[in-house]
């Protein structure tokens, strides 16, 4: 399922974030979105979920403007895994992943066998199976960001969104968040902010500065003018950090 | 894979299937609910044995089914003083647990009860008009009237401060309610020190402070049909409440409408209070320490939590009243100093364990 976001535009207390991005994800593909802190890249990611209204600019999902389709009908084709922490309340990992089921449920629809049995496989596919009945609390940071991408699973749609997936995640469970993200083969759109793992995981990669789309592909000279560093290939870097330090 | 059947090893933070002992669980507060009420219509300075009480029920539903044991005297003392007030208890009990539980996931706070969003503080004001004044004050309103119009005005009051284009955020909905909480108390202070007489300063007390004692058939009608509808509403959106409790964005992204569903719990659980608190007054930590305890018996979804929140609540509540009227009898202690020395302890034991 395609999004597409045409001059999209956001503001947030009267301070403009997101001023006329431009940005299509296509289907199958992994888009990334990274950009120094403050361009910009969770608000974009927001409003294309409707938890923030567009000031300006459209955003249509598979063709449809997102803002005029029925709340439940977009949640069908757009899953979030972002950073906000359900842990407030002790809900188990088969509640948080059962909430996955909330937009294909009328208010008296009891859960179904069915309902049960996807919970079980989503959390299988994220090598969490033996986890259904322990506290979302008491898990890991990347446990429990494999446990969001069950709910995803679960929620059935097209589209995934992901914010920052990886952002308070040791190295390997950053790796494999995003190897997991690969592997299921959904379209997704994911603001990241190591810009190594937007190279090594994305095929198409959007620059974001000052709440602008600023390129499509991550170039050496667009690193240097938005993050103000100097790209070096890797192999280059370990070389020079060997003549520094013998 | 089933999940009835799976073998899982209890790591910590494992619960054992809630589904089988959820069924249990219903069915051993169904009947705890029973055996407190049959309890509460008993005990009192006019004993009644169990049998007979439960004679007059059944000769009241049906009538001739049973041969009479009792006095006349004891079945008004049963059918026309007890019997309310037991009902009562349950309807009341049930209903400040239920709004507890529905609160404490709309604004995302664990301590949050039925009186923070300063609706129970505009229906004292509403009954403290008119205990000091007179009905006259309030153009002829009754005691419960007066205190469920209160409760509307602070309704009314806390979303108007609460509310940005249309939209209620949990923060502000604490504050707005608190700030007029004590705007409330202030006046209603004010109005009982200018009172002439002390007599009616000391019932004043006593109402704040909660009571049951008023209690009549005629006054049930209205708080049981509003507690049945309002739970039923919120047992239909279990997993909207589900979701919302799990934050605002994440509602969103599961096709919740957040601002509609939060307006409608505010309206709903406001309301609720405000029938309950004119009938009884604000009895405290009920709504507080109640769905703690349901949460710990049957996990955090709401559709389970629902349902033992509020027999929970009306179990708890029908004991705690059976206490107030029997531990200094004949004085009756004011509800609230019953379920403060049950609840503090508790609330302590929660916060530690949070800790």
């Amino acid at each position: 399922m395609r999004l597409v976001l045409d001059g999209l535009a956001v503001t947030l207390d009267g301070r403009s974030i997101v001023r006329g991005a431009d940005l299509v994800v296509e289907p199958g593909e992994l888009t990334g979105l990274v950009g120094p802190n403050g361009s910009g890249k969770s608000t974009l990611i927001r409003a294309a979920y409707r938890a923030l209204r567009p000031a300006a600019g459209l955003i249509t999902v598979g063709g449809d403007d997102l803002v005029r389709l029925p709340p439940r009908e977009s949640a069908r084709r757009i899953a979030v895994v972002a950073q906000e922490n359900p842990a407030e309340l002790d809900f188990t990992v088969e509640d948080v992943v059962l909430m996955g089921r909330t937009p294909h449920k009328r208010p008296l629809s009891r859960t179904t066998a069915e309902d049960l049995h996807r919970c079980a496989e989503s959390l299988e596919r994220v090598d969490l199976g033996h986890a259904a009945r322990r506290s979302y609390a008491t898990l890991s940071g990347g446990e429990k960001q494999r446990v969001l991408i069950a709910r995803a699973l679960v929620q059935g749609s097209r589209l995934l969104l992901l914010d920052e997936p990886t952002t308070h995640l040791d190295i390997r469970h950053q790796l494999d968040v995003l190897h997991l993200v690969r592997e299921l083969g959904i379209t997704a759109l994911a603001a990241l902010h190591d810009l190594n793992q937007a190279t090594e995981f994305c095929d198409r990669i959007y620059v974001m500065d000052g709440g602008r789309i600023v390129a499509d592909a991550l170039t050496p000279e667009v690193i240097t003018r938005v993050f103000g560093v100097r790209a070096v290939p890797r192999t280059q870097y370990a070389f020079e950090r060997l003549k520094e330090d013998p | 894979m089933s999940l009835e059947t799976s073998q899982v090893t209890r790591a910590p933070g494992v619960r054992p299937s809630a589904r089988g002992r959820f069924t249990i669980l219903v069915i051993v507060l169904v009947v705890a609910v029973v055996a407190a009420t049959w309890l509460a219509v008993s005990i009192g300075a006019v004993h009644v044995g169990l049998a007979q009480c439960g004679g007059i029920v059944a000769d009241h539903l049906v009538p001739g089914l049973v041969t009479r044991t009792w006095t006349p005297v004891q079945e008004q003392i049963v059918w026309d003083y007890r019997l309310p007030r037991a009902v009562l208890a349950l309807l009341v009990g049930a209903g400040l647990a239920v709004v507890g539980a529905v609160l404490q996931a709309l604004v995302r706070n664990p301590l949050a009860d039925p009186f923070l969003l300063g609706v129970s503080s505009g229906a004292s004001l509403g009954a403290v008009i008119v205990f000091v004044l007179g009905t006259s004050a309030l153009g002829g309103l009754s005691l419960s009237a007066a205190a469920f119009a209160g409760a509307l005005v602070a309704l009314v009051l806390v979303y108007v401060l609460a509310q940005r284009s249309g939209r209620l955020t949990p923060a502000r909905l604490v504050l707005a309610g608190v700030a007029l909480a004590y705007l409330f108390q202030a006046v209603y202070s004010f109005v009982l020190q200018q009172a002439q007489s002390g007599r009616a300063a000391q019932q004043v007390l006593f109402w704040l402070l909660g009571s049951l004692g008023g209690a009549r058939w005629d006054m049930l009608p209205i708080p049981a049909i509003v507690l049945v509808a309002g739970v039923a509403y919120l047992l239909a959106q279990h997993r909207p409440l589900n979701a919302l409790a799990a934050g605002e964005d994440t509602a969103t992204s599961l096709g919740v409408p957040v601002a509609r569903f939060r307006l409608q719990l505010f309206v709903l659980t406001s309301l609720l209070v405000g029938v309950l608190v004119a009938t009884s007054g604000a009895i405290a930590f009920v709504g507080l320490i109640v769905p703690h305890a349901a949460r710990l018996l049957a996990g955090a979804d709401h559709r389970r939590v629902l349902p033992v929140t509020a027999l929970l609540g009306a179990a708890f509540l029908q004991l705690v009243d059976i206490a107030a009227r029997t531990v200094n009898a004949p004085q009756e202690l004011a509800l609230s100093i019953v379920t403060a020395v049950f609840g503090v302890p508790f609330f302590l034991w929660l916060l530690r364990r949070r800790a």
